[in-house]
């Protein structure tokens, strides 16, 4: 039976001079996944990408692709196709010949060839362009050919890079839900690297965030927004409050924390492993705290409205709180209503999340 | 943990590559053998004894001084028409753009010693004009020696000016000077603040380039010097007379000059060089600053230069077809006949196919050499890379003296040989289409390459599918200028050649200075016609992808 692994990623390493891009990385990717490789420029994930693809070779660890060790193998045999930021179209072929290039390059049947060209072009509705070359087509069509490229090799894995970031805002979005519904369709396991949070959001089966060159979490959109394992991840996705707090009991899955300058106590869920007297932080989303409702929960924090910017479904509003902390707050569907003043901001205690403080 | 580099990694990863360690293994062999033994070997010919020879003669030091004040004259005055003929195409309202274009053009097709030639039929003894002026107004015109050679010298080495000047003019954004119009700056005051002073770097470059040629060029000095000896004429000499150590010791006399150029042009002058700074021009916008005074003398003076280029090739022409022009002028293809086609003048077939061989070579090399520099890590990579660009900088006359010195003797032995002609040239051009080439590869997007190999492609279908088909226009580009420059050497080749593999140059060289004119002319013609015909066949295979014909 073959192994619902299909990537295998084993304590992989790479050093570039003095720069250890890669620290100590274990993954395991399932078949059929959309998986994202979230994080800012430098983190390390372009570098994974490539040396999934083999354009770079790992200083130590091992990449196994489809139950193959793969570290060995140079990157014309490891079936990986990618599509690249840039395109990298061929300026000197048609549309047909870009697509067609790595099935000519395996000796496919002419007849194999034509047929599954014209399959994936219909695919990524680029019929009726294959005489175009890359320089007649706008940014949208070039990356469709780029797709279509590595789509036609059947492969059962597909590698991109940062595919959306050259493409306007509009057509980002409209490729994302196409290139979301060809993976369901096919069934593919992609592997998807971006540094735009809302891209992983929305397309992801599994995000992994890195940081600094290693994985800081790996779980689902919801995993990762709600329940962010570090600071750093809750920090980089959407935008977040942290408060200073201190574990007065942590019993079942239960804490009792107290926080602020009045010394308030709230009982969160967590599974993380907390002592007595340790300091966390309480990262609470904007749009989870309302404004002058305390029913909602009980978790509250009393603060002075400094500023807000109202940006059609929701006002965002910037508070200090007694201590002169910054807060932000999303308030919802408030019609005209605004909020001045001192006003108390409040959650419930299952939207608050506990952060060790000691993981970076 | 340390990343895996150093000579040892380097090493171990090019014998996992053995292609690629046949390419670099063999280019180090072949640059060290024809550029650096023969350099060395020069050196250690040239000896203590010969400089003292040297140091010693004041024959020498005359032909050193008639070298440098010739060649800085020449140099002077073809950058200063060059300047102005660019001047005048790029800058004024004059008619005739296109035709003055074409005419800076044609001198390419010809070998400079053509020059000479045409120069000894105006104005030479016996020459038309020199016979006119005795006749009508019993003037004896000599122009034989400094007079003659300046003469010639600036019109040969106009076109190389006026080109450089031209790509140094056309990088000058418009809107620069429409920027200090609007200022309040023009006429005069802004030509000399502006437009002169953002082409100066190039045009000190484009001297400096005039200079050096004419410094170690050959065949107009020989022809047209007389008494007035030149150190690439006193190297001839040395040469004939087996005497390889002083010839050896004015060889290095004249790589110093070209060296120091070298040097300067890319330390200081890229440096220096304001004309990279550009934009977009204003469209709509046209910059005016000639004025209709200013055109009229521009244009004469371009009417000028075109009209004695033109004389040059017509005289050329008319002495190929007829009997004895000026004696005697009835049409015939008999001079034609005799020097081009038949079987006892090989030199114009000779000319065409070692120059075809030798571009073919010279550009196959310069691939190789390009890609293995800029994507294939090895140790020796910067020594590689110099010795690849040097001979650039080492004027033909050396090149040849070098290969024949180190190879008439010692454990190699190619004198003779029409392989050490080919060499020689492709030596000459090879660093041209190398520099030109890596920077293409430089400008093919690496990841372009790496979606080949992502797709299946291996490092040699990659090269084959993708590099290659993407560099042909600078290929086909790289191989034309080789093959005409190869066509037109006379320099690189003058020690080299042997009775059976004189060349068209030479040829027009041997018959110009024995006095047969028209056979000389003759060549002259069959060369050009030869170029012309193969520039042709060239154009028709690649049909649109190239431009050969771009003045």
């Amino acid at each position: 039976m073959e192994s619902n692994i299909l990537l295998d990623l084993k304590n992989v390493n790479k050093v570039f001079g003095n720069n250890h891009v890669l620290k100590n990385i274990n993954l395991q990717i399932e078949r059929g996944k959309f998986i994202t490789f979230l994080g800012p420029s430098g983190c390390g994930k372009t570098t994974l990408l490539r040396s999934i693809a083999g354009f770079y070779t790992v200083d130590e660890g091992e990449v196994w692709i489809d139950g193959k060790l793969v570290n060995d193998l140079p990157p014309y045999k490891r079936g990986t196709p990618m599509v690249f930021q840039e395109y990298a179209l061929f300026p000197h072929m048609t549309v047909f010949d870009n697509i067609a290039y790595g099935l000519d390059i395996k000796k496919r049947p002419e007849a194999e060839v034509q047929q599954r060209v014209k399959d994936v072009m219909a695919q990524v509705k680029l019929t009726g362009l294959e005489e175009r070359y890359p320089h007649e087509m706008s940014g949208g069509q070039q990356q469709r050919v780029a797709m279509a490229r590595a789509l036609v090799m059947n492969s059962p894995i597909i590698l991109l890079d940062e595919p959306l970031s050259n493409l306007d805002a509009k057509l980002r979005e409209e490729v994302r839900v196409e290139l979301r519904a060809i993976q369901q369709e096919l069934g593919l396991t992609v592997i998807y690297v971006t540094h735009d949070q809302l891209e992983a959001l929305s397309m992801s089966d599994q995000i992994v965030v890195f940081n600094k060159g290693a994985i800081d979490q790996y779980g689902t959109p919801h995993e990762i927004y709600y329940e962010p394992r570090t600071q750093y991840v809750a920090d980089f996705i959407g935008t977040t409050n942290f408060i200073e707090a201190v574990v007065m009991q942590n019993k079942g899955g239960k804490a009792i924390v107290r926080y602020g300058q009045a010394g308030d106590n709230v009982t969160i869920a967590t599974d993380e492993k907390l002592t007595e007297g340790e300091e966390v932080l309480l990262s609470v989303r904007p749009e989870s705290l309302r404004l002058n409702q305390p029913e909602v929960g009980e978790f509250h924090v009393f603060g002075v409205v400094k500023s807000s910017m109202f940006l059609g479904e929701k006002e965002r509003y910037f508070l200090a709180d007694q201590s002169g902390k910054e807060w932000i707050v999303d308030a919802y569907d408030i019609g005209q209503k605004t909020f001045e003043g001192q006003v108390q901001m409040s959650a419930a205690a299952d939207k608050i999340h506990i952060i060790k403080k000691n993981k970076e | 943990m340390k990343e895996k580099k150093g000579i040892g990694e380097s090493i171990k990863r090019l014998f996992k590559d053995p292609s690629s360690l046949v390419l670099v293994l063999t280019s180090f062999a072949f640059l060290i053998l024809f550029v650096i033994y023969p350099l060395i070997v020069v050196v250690f010919t040239s000896g203590f004894d010969n400089w003292a020879t040297f140091f010693s003669k004041p024959r020498y030091a005359r032909a050193l001084l008639n070298t440098i004040v010739s060649s800085s004259l020449s140099a002077l005055t073809a950058t200063v028409f060059g300047f102005i003929y660019a001047y005048a195409i790029h800058y004024s309202n004059i008619r005739g753009k296109k035709f003055f274009r074409f005419i800076a053009f044609i001198p390419l097709l010809a070998p400079s010693v053509m020059s000479g030639l045409a120069f000894l039929l105006l104005f030479g003894r016996g020459g038309m004009i020199s016979q006119w002026l005795n006749t009508n107004f019993n003037f004896e015109l000599d122009l034989y020696g400094l007079p003659g050679l300046w003469i010639v010298q600036t019109i040969s080495y106009f076109p190389l000016a006026y080109m450089t000047i031209t790509g140094v003019l056309r990088a000058i954004s418009p809107n620069l000077e429409i920027a200090a119009q609007n200022l309040g700056a023009r006429g005069f005051k802004l030509f000399r603040t502006i437009t002169l002073k953002l082409a100066l770097p190039g045009v000190i470059n484009a001297f400096l380039l005039v200079a050096i040629n004419c410094f170690a060029d050959f065949g107009n000095p020989k022809l047209i010097g007389g008494n007035y000896s030149l150190l690439a004429v006193e190297i001839y000499g040395e040469i004939i007379n087996n005497e390889a150590g002083l010839a050896s010791v004015m060889g290095i006399i004249l790589v110093i000059p070209a060296l120091i150029v070298f040097w300067v042009q890319n330390k200081v002058l890229s440096k220096g060089s304001y004309s990279t700074i550009t934009g977009k021009p204003v469209s709509g916008l046209k910059r005016i600053t000639t004025s209709k005074k200013t055109d009229a003398l521009l244009f004469t003076f371009n009417s000028l230069i075109s009209l004695f280029i033109i004389s040059m090739f017509a005289i050329t022409i008319l002495f190929a077809f007829t009997k004895n022009f000026g004696r005697d002028n009835t049409f015939t293809l008999d001079h034609i006949m005799k020097v081009v086609f038949s079987s006892s003048s090989p030199a114009v077939l000779n000319s065409l196919v070692l120059s075809l061989i030798s571009a073919v070579l010279a550009v196959a090399f310069a691939l190789v050499l390009a890609y293995i520099v800029v994507r294939k890590p090895f140790p020796g990579k910067r020594i590689l890379d110099f010795s690849a660009v040097l001979p650039i900088a080492l004027p033909g006359t050396f090149v040849g003296l070098a290969l024949i010195v180190a190879f008439s003797n010692g454990p190699i032995v190619l004198q003779g040989s029409a392989a050490l002609i080919v060499i020689a040239m492709l030596l000459k051009q090879m660093p041209v289409g190398y520099r030109g080439l890596t920077a293409s590869f430089k400008q093919v997007d690496k990841s372009i390459e790496e979606a080949a190999n992502n797709l299946g492609a291996n490092s040699r279908k990659t090269l084959t599918t993708i590099v290659f088909p993407m560099l042909q226009k600078t290929v086909v580009a790289n191989f034309v200028y080789a093959f005409m420059k190869n066509m037109n050497t006379l320099s690189t080749i003058i020690f080299l050649i042997t009775p059976k593999w004189v060349v068209a140059a030479v040829a027009i060289f041997n018959y110009a200075e024995t006095g047969t004119y028209y056979w000389a002319a003759a060549v002259a013609v069959g060369l050009m016609g030869t170029t012309l015909a193969t520039l042709g066949v060239i154009k028709l295979i690649f049909r649109s992808k190239v431009k050969i014909f771009d003045f």
